[in-house]
Formats: structure tokens, sequence, C-alpha cells
């Protein structure tokens, strides 16, 4: 289920496409055209991923032009990203305690 | 310093990758030996590792205890689906009667002089993978609540 809105943005990340989108948009705003020409879709399809991604708060279309471009909502993504920095740190420390370890049993083997 | 990289693949996964200065061998081993595993894999900040058993086979079970710095303590357990000395181990993490664990798959990979180390995680659906993703690095959790520590703890053998 992705009701709360943590779920619809990791469910929108999940998607290379989306992801690649996303990553396009970091470097300033796009139109829906110029965000399809990378890709080998209908316009149709990448509609629908672009409204999954309006949709988690992840992006926000502009109604100044007709093109209706595409901006990068900044604070969604960062929201995301400190959930999974946190997992990742919990990862890294445990991982940082192996790779010394693995040191130590290396230079034991040394004659 | 390398560093561990996390990602979520698809709606039910988590990744997450490291690489070691170390043959494949060896890393494979410090994750199957009891011996290696008490000595790095010590849990949350704060806690102790103070009892492993593992019967690295397929259909065998592994069951790894923590103390907290509170005196409580938690167990990591499940069943190997998987062995396949020295790449690839796939573990079947149990969450108890009310909640289907992650199936775990951890390779090993040679990659230049290095070992790349990359763990699957696959949670039931979106909202528990969610869950494990959003508790990750809730330090009070560790203290408030055993639920939740599992869970972690879960996600981090």
């Amino acid at each position: 289920m992705s009701n709360d809105p943590l779920s619809a943005v990791f469910a929108a990340l999940a998607d290379p496409t989306r992801r690649a989108i996303l990553e396009r948009l970091a470097h300033g705003p796009a139109s829906v055209k110029e965000l399809a020409e990378p890709f080998d879709m209908s316009g149709p399809a990448i509609s629908k991923h672009l409204r999954v991604l309006d949709e988690a708060g992840l992006t926000v279309s502009t109604r100044v032009a007709q093109s209706r471009p595409r901006t990068l909502a900044a604070d969604t993504l960062s929201e995301a990203s400190d959930w999974t920095e946190s997992l990742r740190q919990a990862w890294q420390s445990q991982h940082d305690a192996l790779a010394t370890y693995l040191i130590e049993l290396q230079e034991k083997d040394l004659p | 310093m390398t560093s561990t990289t996390l990602t979520l693949p698809t709606d039910t996964t988590i990744l997450v990758q490291r690489r070691f200065d170390a043959p494949v061998e060896l890393v494979y081993a410090a994750h199957t030996e009891p011996d290696h595993v008490m000595r790095w894999h010590t849990g949350p900040a704060g806690w102790t590792i103070t009892s492993v058993t593992m019967d690295v086979r397929t259909g065998g079970t592994y069951s790894w205890e923590y103390e907290g710095p509170d005196g409580s303590t938690m167990t990591v357990h499940g069943t190997y689906l998987a062995v396949d000395p020295p790449h690839r181990i796939v573990v079947d993490e149990d969450w108890g009667p009310d909640m289907p664990g992650p199936t775990v798959e951890t390779t090993f990979t040679t990659d230049g002089g290095q070992t790349l180390l990359s763990i699957t995680m696959t949670l039931p659906d979106q909202a528990t993978r969610d869950m494990v993703v959003s508790h990750g690095g809730m330090e009070s959790g560790y203290q408030t609540s055993h639920a939740q520590l599992q869970e972690l703890l879960a996600t981090l053998t």
C-alpha cells in the first residue's frame, strides 16, 4: 500500500525511468517534451511517470507556460534521502568494523 | 576509506553494497564462521554480540544473540535457503509468527583486488520495506521498542 507519503516517494524512486527524469530535473526545469527525449517511450507513458512523480511530491508542474515545465521538489527528495541515510549509516558502521577486522586478519597471516 | 551504499532498486527491496580490501574467500569466511562473526558483527552502537550459532548449509539455521546497554537481549535467527561458498548465501530471516520476514541474499564478488559485498533484502511488501528503511537510524528505537530492534537487526544480518 502506498497511501503514506514516504511510501509514495519510495515507490516513485523505485523506477529507473523516473530516477533518470529526476536526475535530468536536478540540472533545472524541463518541459515534458524535453524529458521524454532520452527515452524510447510514448507520450502517454512518459506522462504516467510524471504523474507518479507529481503525486509523490517529487516534482511540481508549473502552469506558467503551455509546456507546463516540471521542476524538482528538492525538499521531498532530501526527506527521503534522510530516511535512507540513517539506515545506510547503520550498515556503514558495521562494515567499517568488518573492514578493520579483515585488515587485522590479513596482517596476522603475514610472516 | 570506502563507504557503504544503500539503494532501493524496487518497491520491495533494499540493496546494500560495500567494497573490501580482502580476497573473496576471507570476506565469505567473516560471514560464515562464528569466531569471525563475533569479532565484527556487534549490532547497533552500544550493543554487544554474546552468542553465535550457525549451521551454514542449505536448510541449516542460525541464531545470533545480542545484549543491549540496559541488559536487554535479542536474537536474530533464520534459515539458510542457499549456500554457495564463497560467493553467495541466501537466508530467510524469521520475524516470528505475526510477520513474514525478509529474504536476504548476500553475494561476494571479486572485483579488481577487492571484494564487492552486495546484500539484497527482499521484504514481503512495500509497506514493510519502507518501515525497515524509516526505522534504520532511530537511536531511541534501540532503547524503547524491542519489536523495532528485531526489525532493524534483521536487516543488519
